[in-house]
């Protein structure tokens, strides 16, 4: 499986060096394929490579109006979430972009014309087109709307099928009954290269946002460890190693660093700048293996996993053999603490969660030059599984840290309604 | 003199698929056609108290779906009035307000008609939640819970039937309710069971999700629905299996049920704890009722509902989407409180 090509093995930083050499579609296609084939892999890189390709779309593409691009992002997510539906990551990333998208649109359609096309809401009246014509700061934008919007399907009900939002006059558009769909109204009107520059801002900063998730995280360390803590860990991501060894930095704390047997070689290396970091400020890291998990737990103050993805309901998508550390966590009732950046975070509500088991390569376990085996017995290896809502405590985003409960208004702050409805993950996973 | 209670049987007896909550909201429009208040004073006043009339009325088996569909429909009233332009003067803005009355006179139909759209929508919502040759529990006579079944076994959109089983719990006192419901079911080529409800725990591990409908959605994000509900719930609860319910969002209201016996609405008078003994043949009934309230417990009793408090609930199947308890509890907060 792990053919080493020397320095040909495509990745993320080749794939992004030579975005802009070629056209957008033959990137289109390459990220597809390299999405399928698992050489771009892990939440961090699909969403990176996502909004770097959508940026290209967005900046390169011909259009000529909001629709047309809503449409082509729309395609392009598709064929993306398509290709690895498991990388829910990938989907957050083109539904953040199409709600912004209709955001900088429809601001500057308030820009344009002087009458109010939203009717304002009491907690946010008027002003939202005569105070911010300066660059507004994105997620507070979204969450002033936030309980405005969460009513407003509810009224739909009663509302007056022939009037749109717009003041009372007979702009008759039979048929649109539901305001799910923002009405475009002129979209000819919106000025294309303003709203382009502005969305790729926006973009830009929810590139800056993946990139900055791991710091922003690391911030919270010291609320949660605390000195004399003993903490257990199972094959810490970066963000996890980061966050412990910030906690290292002021505090003095074991770390029991859990590892699954089979990668149990390699693990001095892999943790190499993990041991040093704790060990330099005096805190201790022991290494255990999975199989003797049960016998420590009893010592174990806090588990910290960190997260592939987050559901809207809770549910955490996390490397296999950490579920089963979460139900023994539960079992002593220790508490179980879940990092991961809101990106992670998917408004997609209706996966089933076998359908995030991710099955993978087993050649860790059985040789391919184990003949007999290889032949007669099936060996199946999950590399992800899902660990359901009521198994995690606390959720640290980089916005702070969460319940479970409070999901749902994170979700709204980030995502459009009709964004939501969007059906990206279609047959894909069913 | 009732003439709202009757508008409001009317219209449930007439169209078998409205919602309580629904079918208060036209005979409330109803009331406003039949009225000759102009201003906005006396509209709210009028609206006001034809609700009241309509919920304390002794014939109305479920007063918090008037609650709902009454505060709601005051809600949009009291909205649409704040979005008027606030530069007119008192006269004009009792026109432009003659205006929304119009509308909502023209469009009463068509609420209804959304209003049963959003089943469909929920159906769509729902479908994917069913896993793959799955068992799903139901009970009771719900609408929405049917609808999401049929289309789950259809094919729509290039989309493939789901595969699944019910098993459904019927209750004596409702059988032919249920028996329909069941019926309709088969016809669509569902595999159907059908158990008492005293078989549900017996019947649980071979469950895979509950989905349930509900009358009211409280402020809490629970549910006040058929009676056996809270006993599905709690049942459902212990062996861990997820508990769904499909409702619309209008059915979304400021019940707030303290307890099973405590609803938090005086009007509601359900009582069925009849303590009887044969020295005492009366049991608890006689002491100095009226006898409208005397009919209250009749005719809520006779339809008897119980509160399923939020942590049972593992999500709503609404038309806006599966949202959480607490979801459907801040959307309670943003709609009645700002």
């Amino acid at each position: 499986m792990s053919t080493q090509k020397g320095g040909y093995t495509p990745s993320l930083e080749k794939f992004l060096d030579g975005l802009k050499s070629r056209p957008v579609q033959a990137s289109v296609d390459l990220l597809v394929s390299l999405l399928k084939r698992r050489q771009i892999k892990g939440s961090e890189a699909c969403a990176t490579a996502t909004a770097h390709i959508l940026l290209q779309i967005v900046a390169r593409d011909k259009w000529t109006n909001v629709d047309q691009l809503l449409g082509r992002i729309q395609l392009i997510g598709r064929k993306l979430v398509a290709a690895q539906p498991h990388e829910l990551a990938t989907g957050n990333i083109v539904r953040r972009i199409l709600g912004l998208i209709r955001d900088e649109a429809s601001e500057d359609r308030n820009d344009a014309t002087t009458d109010s096309l939203r009717p304002a809401s009491p907690p946010v009246p008027v002003p939202s087109q005569t105070s911010s014509p300066q660059k507004p700061v994105r997620p507070p934008a979204l969450a002033s709307i936030g309980s405005f919007a969460r009513t407003q399907s509810m009224f739909n009900l009663l509302s007056d099928p022939n009037v749109f939002p717009s003041t009372g006059s007979n702009t008759s558009t039979p048929g649109q009954v539901s305001g799910a769909s923002t009405p475009i109204l002129n979209p000819q009107a919106t000025n294309v290269s303003a709203l382009r520059s502005e969305v790729i801002d926006g973009i830009q900063e929810i590139m800056d946002e993946i990139k900055m998730v791991d710091e922003q995280v690391q911030t919270y360390a010291d609320i949660f460890i605390h000195t004399g803590d003993y903490i257990l860990v199972y094959q810490p991501s970066r963000m996890v190693q980061k966050f412990l060894a910030r906690a290292a930095s002021k505090r003095k704390f074991t770390v029991f660093l859990v590892v699954d047997p089979s990668s149990a070689i390699d693990a001095d290396n892999q943790y190499a700048s993990l041991f040093k970091s704790m060990v330099s400020s005096g805190s201790n890291v022991i290494t255990i293996l999975n199989a003797g998990l049960m016998a420590y737990m009893s010592r174990v103050d806090k588990v910290i996993l960190g997260a592939r993805a987050i559901t809207a309901q809770g549910g955490v998508v996390v490397d296999a053999g950490a579920a089963a550390i979460a139900r023994a966590a539960r079992e002593r009732r220790r508490s179980v603490i879940v990092l991961g950046g809101v990106y992670k975070l998917s408004p997609e509500c209706k996966l089933l969660p076998e359908s995030q088991i991710e099955w993978g390569d087993p050649s860790k376990y059985v040789r391919f030059a184990d003949g007999s085996l290889v032949s007669h017995v099936k060996v199946k290896n999950a590399v992800s599984e899902f660990l359901p809502a009521d198994h995690v405590d606390t959720y640290v985003t980089n916005l702070g840290a969460h319940a479970q409960e409070n999901l749902h208004t994170i979700i709204t702050d980030h995502y459009k309604e009709e964004d939501i409805k969007f059906e990206l993950y279609g047959k894909a996973q069913r | 003199m009732q003439r709202i209670v009757a508008t409001y049987h009317r219209l449930l007896a007439d169209d078998p698929e409205l919602t309580m909550p629904m079918a208060t909201i036209e005979a409330l429009i109803e009331a406003l056609g039949a009225s000759s208040a102009t201003t906005v004073f006396e509209t709210m006043k009028l609206v006001e108290g034809q609700s009241e009339r309509l919920r304390e009325s002794p014939q109305v088996a479920n007063p918090m779906a008037v609650c709902h569909g009454s505060d709601f429909f005051k809600q949009y009233l009291v909205r649409e009035l704040r979005q008027l332009p606030s530069s007119a003067g008192a006269a004009s803005k009792d026109q432009q307000f003659e205006e929304i009355r119009q509308h909502l006179l023209r469009n009463a139909r068509l609420f209804a008609t959304r209003a049963k759209e959003s089943r469909e929508q929920i159906a769509s919502e729902g479908r994917l939640l069913i896993p793959d040759n799955s068992t799903i529990l139901t009970h009771g006579g719900s609408r929405v819970v049917s609808m999401l079944l049929g289309r789950a076994a259809e094919r729509v959109n290039g989309s493939l039937p789901r595969r699944f089983k019910v098993i459904y719990a019927i209750s004596e006192s409702r059988r032919a309710e249920s028996e329909r419901a069941v019926a309709t079911l088969r016809e669509k080529g569902i595999r159907v069971a059908i158990i008492p409800e005293g078989g549900v725990a017996h019947i649980m591990q071979q469950v895979n999700i509950v989905i349930v409908g509900a009358e009211v959605i409280t402020a809490q994000g629970g549910i006040i629905s058929r009676l056996g509900t809270y006993q599905i719930a709690k049942l459902a609860k212990i062996d861990r299996k997820p508990f769904y319910v499909a409702a619309e969002q209008h059915k979304l209201g400021q019940t707030f049920p303290t307890s099973q016996f405590n609803y938090g609405v005086p009007a509601f008078k359900q009582d069925l704890l009849d303590f009887q003994s044969n020295k005492s043949p009366n049991g608890n009934v006689a002491n100095g009722l009226t006898a409208d309230e005397k009919r209250a417990i009749e005719v809520q009793s006779a339809n008897p509902v119980d509160f399923t408090p939020p942590d049972l609930i593992t999500n709503f199947i609404c038309d806006h989407g599966i949202k959480s308890t607490v979801a459907m509890e801040h959307q309670v907060i943003d709609m009645f409180v700002s």
